[in-house]
């Protein structure tokens, strides 16, 4: 006190001088920007018939009765923030913050980024542009068989999905679109794979072009031992200190791209490495390299990629050598061919193998990257995918597989027929087993929340992968080794209707979507429905849109399934027979839009399952789930 | 973090989507860094640490200011951090990098409460800069910045928490103007059970009589609250009183002439420690006389000095140093079969695998006797009397941050021995516009920079001491297209003889000699690529090898190989 009146009179006696009026510094960013959504996400399942989920040390974990989750599993939080800034007319920056809860009454956030952090970059000089993107996660696509993803014929059910997605201004447009445009609007993941790293594009004189990527991949991650309060060593700067190790698991490549008016040429490669061992001299590598030709005239599109790939690791030394991949799309339109063909021809060799393309691996036995090191999360292992000789959507490729694919689309005024064959064949005797996935697999990936369990159920046949669950059937007519002595045929057939008509002067869609697919050993040019096959899989889906105003739609959802197995696979010991399921679900919901941006969504769904032939495989519930999203 | 994440929704809920308008301004940093690195070494000697590494990270430093008022302003900056390989959610870290309140109380005294930067003199309290740059090339700096940015090493400040205060008093008398400067930090919390409350205060008085004459008088002191640990037994203490000056003698159209100093005392105390080996007191003192002349026409500098510093100078604010070379640096920290921890070297530095200080040290931390000898805790070493001079070339068109230094101490007193260590640090360096020499129109520049060490000591056969250390730090950058430039840098640092390290305990008191040869030549070899997007902003693509040949008995020759791409914004 002494002190402060001391220097009271100090300061008064001798004057003072201060004036020390603080200024707003200069502005140092040109934009900056918080955008985003919010969700929330309410689901009630009641099972009245209990599931069998696994089968520990000999005890059933039965799932039964009630369950609700507030708060979504699947990488869709309750509020996403995007926020953004621009240093200067050249760079920018983007992040964007994830927050979500269960509502337990413990307030326990869960709180994240989703994509990561993105840095953008572009810069012009005499002889080229170049635009820099690092960070990540982005979305990315260097060709089809090197680094992309799968999207098919735009053939699925709406209900299904996200309801909201997209939400727009008015709440009939989601459905509208996909009648007249055959597809729902998509985002930037639509196609592409996600990559973390550094993207490099460049524009080359003589329209040259190139891209590079240098990082991570979503199956080529990290593992990490993050510390649970790190707050205290903030400054302790070891650029290791978050990870488990630091074996090398990387992604590399890139396209020289030429332009030659409207058409294209490339060539691309895309390759990974890393180390199986903990000493990372084990080496796991994979090579591809494939050259495009995209040709674009008035009545006929030619899309062709091929190329070499080659594969190896400790297990896989050089054995394999390389392998083909071609893959050949030609769309005519009615000027030629009277109605609209999409045409696609490939070859696949089983000597190839990417995770990251529109390919599924079907025939090697990977190594797992030691990178991976014990963490069991989404990125540093992989997403689990799809195994075993698939029985897959058209358009789908796999590798040790050829095939074809036709599909066309019929539009008479408002209704719109697509027709679809498909007829491949496995290149290689590789394996016994064939999986295929459910018509109500989002609602059987519920079972086993929170992970990607394989081989669950009372059985273990199933498999979970991202919102489907996929089953595996063995085919008892093999050698010792477990692989048959003939090929295995697959056909499917896809068959969509969509239809606009009105009632009461208000707009009334109906969607159906049919898919009938057969694994067989002989080659059939169409479907086979007849008991030769080994496994026919057949679903039907019809989807009703009413829309009652402009803010209310009611909708409306039944889905059968048939799954039929003949003798020559795995038979129930007990019932002595293969499987024979069946599959219903049957749907009503509700679009509203509340306020502008603000949408109400609610589905119920009733499911039911059973096999005949594997009587604990069965089960039946109801689904209702609630979800509101605003966007801004 | 919980907190931090949710500190960071309110924010940015509460202030509308713009950048900056007069109540609060956004700021800050962002960056990718990605990183593969390749451990050389023979199989023999090393078969059980995985060599390769890849990893990286990206990171906002999203800083809000906001000012409440036009006095006021409360800076909170918010660290999201991702690493590279941490897919939907993986590897993300929240922290609090900075949060400060800062203001002009009664349009008066300026304050800052919170995480604070002090600086005050060299021998009071500095943030002496780390061993292994002299001119450092563009292709070494940029990845420094990076590191004294994340380590709040701006301009020789340390980051510490607590309060500061700063005003000036107008006189009419010979002293024209009075600053006056305050703050206390929290060093340490107290554990309850032996360790005390640690606070480090100070301030100084700075009498200003003309723009002639200055005349300045400092405090810092580090010391243990009493009555902070229920039976208020032990207590440390260390406090500093210096005062400095700088009296500018002629100043005319050719030339400038200044003399300046600071001279000081230091008292440590260690009170009712049961460790018999705590020294009740140690006090000492310094001064540090200089006198300089300004040769305006020649654009020249040239600076005498004279100093002697106390054995038991301690100051741990200036004695402090930044890199501990205790630890083993982050990459590859145990190698060999055997396992061993890796020496620290000024290559981990750059790379930013070094464990560094962010807190004062009261003990004398260790050092490379040979990266540094001569002034291994800064101008403030302890126990060094002798004479320095430096001359130095102001810019010109063809030559900027020219310089030779040349320090010539010796020890004050004897380690071990009667026999006293000398000491001869020489540093030059120089950046050569060589564009303009060749006048070409494109910027062609070189980084020249060389450091020669000697330590000699005489006496007899076990105590003759003979180190030698030399140095080159250089670099071309040449911007082959506009804002694109192409770099290249090596640093080479050659050591040979001997020395006797000082073991000291944790009151700083000399507790052993360990003789130590030394005989190595490290080298780095970097070459790349640099964008400047503006002065800010920067791409660089590098890649880096790090040798190290280390003759002396059972040395280790390895080498570390690093590629890396760091892109960094800062707004």
């Amino acid at each position: 006190m002494r002190i402060l009146l001391s220097l009271h009179i100090f300061l008064v006696s001798f004057g003072v001088l201060a004036q020390e009026i603080k200024n707003v510094k200069p502005a140092p960013l040109q934009g900056f920007y918080v955008s985003g959504n919010y969700r929330f996400y309410a689901q009630h399942r009641i099972l009245n018939d209990p599931y069998t989920t696994g089968i520990e040390n000999n005890v059933p974990t039965i799932l039964e009765g009630r369950s609700i989750l507030v708060g979504d599993a699947s990488q869709l939080p309750e509020l996403t923030l995007n926020i953004g800034g621009k240093p200067n007319s050249k760079t920018s920056f983007g992040t964007d913050l994830v927050v979500w809860n269960q509502n337990t009454g413990d307030f326990d956030y869960y709180r994240n980024l989703q994509l990561g952090i993105n840095l953008y970059g572009d810069f012009s000089t005499k002889y080229f542009d170049v635009s820099v993107k690092t960070g990540g996660i982005f979305w990315h696509e260097i060709s089809p068989l090197t680094f992309g993803s799968f999207f098919g014929y735009n053939r699925y059910s709406l209900f299904e999905r996200n309801p909201w997605d997209p939400q727009m201004r008015n709440v009939e447009d989601r459905y509208k679109n996909y009648l007249t445009n055959g597809a729902i609007s998509q985002d930037t993941r639509w196609a592409n794979q996600a990559v973390q790293g550094i993207l490099l594009d460049a524009n080359l004189p003589k329209n040259f072009s190139i891209n590079i990527i240098y990082g991570k991949a979503q199956n080529m991650g990290a593992a990490f031992a993050i510390p649970e309060n790190d707050l205290n060593n903030q400054t302790y700067n070891s650029n290791q200190r978050f990870y488990e190790n630091t074996i090398p698991n990387i992604v590399y490549g890139g396209a020289i791209r030429k332009k030659i008016k409207k058409h294209l040429i490339s060539i691309n490669n895309y390759s990974e490495r890393s180390y199986s061992d903990e000493l990372a001299t084990k080496p796991i590598n994979n090579q591809i390299t494939t050259s495009g030709l995209h040709l674009k005239f008035k009545a006929l599109d030619i899309d062709l990629e091929g190329g070499l790939g080659k594969y190896s690791d400790e297990y896989n030394q050089d054995s394999l050598g390389y392998g083909e991949l071609v893959s050949l799309k030609i769309n005519t339109n009615k000027k030629i061919t009277f109605l609209p063909f999409q045409i696609h021809a490939y070859r696949i060799s089983p000597k190839v193998v990417n995770n990251n393309s529109t390919f599924i691996n079907t025939s090697i036995n990977q190594a797992q990257s030691a990178a991976s090191g014990t963490s069991q999360v989404v990125g540093a292992n992989g997403i689990l995918q799809q195994t075993g000789s698939g029985i897959i959507p058209m358009g789908q490729m796999a590798n040790n597989r050829q095939g074809l694919n036709i599909s066309t689309d019929i539009k008479i005024k408002l209704l719109t027929i697509t027709l679809g064959n498909s007829i491949a064949r496995e290149i290689d005797r590789i394996g016994n087993r064939v999986s295929y996935t459910h018509l109500n697999g989002l609602t059987m990936s519920r079972f086993w929340r929170w992970s990607f369990p394989s081989n669950v159920g009372p059985y273990n046949k199933k498999s979970v992968v991202y919102r489907s669950v996929f089953e595996t059937v063995n085919i008892t007519e093999s050698d010792n080794k477990g692989n048959v002595n003939f090929d295995k045929h697959f056909n499917t057939m896809e068959a969509q209707l969509k239809y606009k008509f009105d009632v009461f002067n208000k707009p009334w869609y109906v969607f159906y979507l049919g898919s009938y697919n057969s694994v067989q050993k002989t080659f059939s040019p169409v479907t086979v429905f007849k008991e030769d096959a080994y496994l026919r899989v057949y679903n039907h889906q019809l989807e009703n849109y009413f829309c009652l105003t402009s803010k209310l739609i009611i909708s409306q959802y039944l889905g059968v399934e048939r799954i039929i197995g003949n003798y020559a696979t795995q038979i129930n010991i007990e019932t002595q027979r293969p499987i024979n399921q069946e599959g219903i679900g049957i749907g009503l919901g509700m679009d509203f839009m509340m306020a502008k941006n603000t949408g109400l969504y609610l589905r119920h769904r009733y499911f039911s399952f059973k096999d005949t032939s594997f009587p604990l495989d069965k089960f039946c519930g109801h689904e209702s789930t609630l979800e509101i999203k605003v966007t801004f | 973090m919980k907190n931090t994440i949710l500190a960071i929704l309110a924010l940015l809920f509460i202030l509308p989507a713009k950048s900056q308008n007069e109540k609060f301004q956004i700021n800050g940093a962002a960056r990718s860094y990605l990183f593969a690195n390749a451990l050389q070494i023979d199989n023999s000697l090393d078969s059980i640490t995985p060599k390769k590494s890849n990893y990286g990270h990206n990171l906002l430093d999203l800083g809000i200011s906001v000012f409440p008022n036009a006095q006021t302003e409360v800076i909170g900056v918010f660290r999201i951090r991702n690493e590279l390989g941490g897919f939907w959610g993986g590897g993300v870290t929240f922290n609090v990098r900075q949060l400060t309140l800062k203001g002009v109380a009664n349009n008066v005294v300026r304050y800052e409460i919170g995480d604070i930067d002090l600086k005050m003199t060299p021998y009071t309290l500095f943030n002496t800069q780390e061993e292994g740059f002299i001119n450092e090339s563009d292709i070494f700096k940029v990845r420094r910045d990076i590191l004294h940015y994340d380590l709040f090493y701006q301009e020789n400040q340390w980051r510490m928490q607590g309060a500061k205060i700063d005003f000036n008093v107008l006189t009419n008398s010979i002293v024209k103007k009075t600053n006056v400067k305050g703050y206390l930090t929290r060093q340490k919390a107290s554990d309850g059970l032996s360790q005390p409350e640690r606070l480090y205060g100070g301030g100084s008085f700075n009498f200003i009589g003309s723009s002639k004459f200055n005349f300045q008088i400092n405090s810092a002191n580090m010391f243990d609250l009493t009555k902070t640990l229920g039976n208020d037994s032990t207590k440390f203490t260390n406090s500093i009183v210096t005062s400095n000056f700088n009296y500018k003698i002629i100043n005319n159209e050719n030339k400038s002439m200044k003399l300046s100093g600071e001279g000081g005392f230091s008292d440590t105390k260690y009170i009712n420690n049961p460790n018999s080996n705590a020294p009740k007191a140690l006090s000492d003192w310094f001064y540090d006389l200089s006198s300089s002349i300004h040769i305006k026409k020649k654009k020249l500098r040239f600076t005498f000095g004279v100093k002697d510093i106390g054995k038991d100078f301690r100051s741990p604010g200036a004695q402090t140093k930044r890199i501990n070379y205790s630890k083993s640096p982050g990459l590859y920290q145990q190698f060999t079969n055997n396992y061993i921890g890796r020496e620290v070297t000024y290559s981990d530095i750059i790379t930013g695998n070094a464990a560094a200080s962010f807190k004062l040290s009261e003990t004398l931390m260790a050092y490379n006797a040979a990266y540094s000898n001569t002034n291994p805790f800064g101008d403030a070493t302890p126990n060094r009397r002798g004479i320095y001079f430096h001359l130095e070339g102001l810019d010109s068109v063809k030559f900027k941050n020219s310089f030779i230094k040349c320090l010539l101490l010796q020890e004050s007193v004897g380690t071990g021995t009667l026999e006293r260590k000398s000491f001869a640090l020489t540093q030059m360096g120089t950046t050569i516009l060589l564009n303009q020499f060749l006048n070409l129109k494109k910027t062609l520049k070189i980084n020249l920079g060389l450091q020669n060490e000697l330590t000699l000591r005489g006496g007899e056969a076990y105590e003759q001491i003979n180190l030698s250390s030399n140095f080159i730090d250089a670099g071309v950058s040449y911007e082959f297209i506009p804002k694109l430039n192409l770099l290249f840098g090596t640093k080479i640092w050659i050591a040979k003889g001997n020395e006797n390290l000082i073991i000291r305990d944790e009151f700083n008191t000399v507790s052993d000699f360990k003789p130590i040869d030394i005989n190595f030549s490290e080298s780095i070899i970097a070459a790349g690529f640099k964008y400047d997007f503006d002065e800010k902003n920067t791409l660089t693509l590098q890649y880096q090898n790090f040798d190290l040949k280390n003759n002396s008995i059972d040395g280790i020759d390895y080498g570390i190989s690093e590629f890396n791409i760091l892109y960094s914004l800062n707004f």
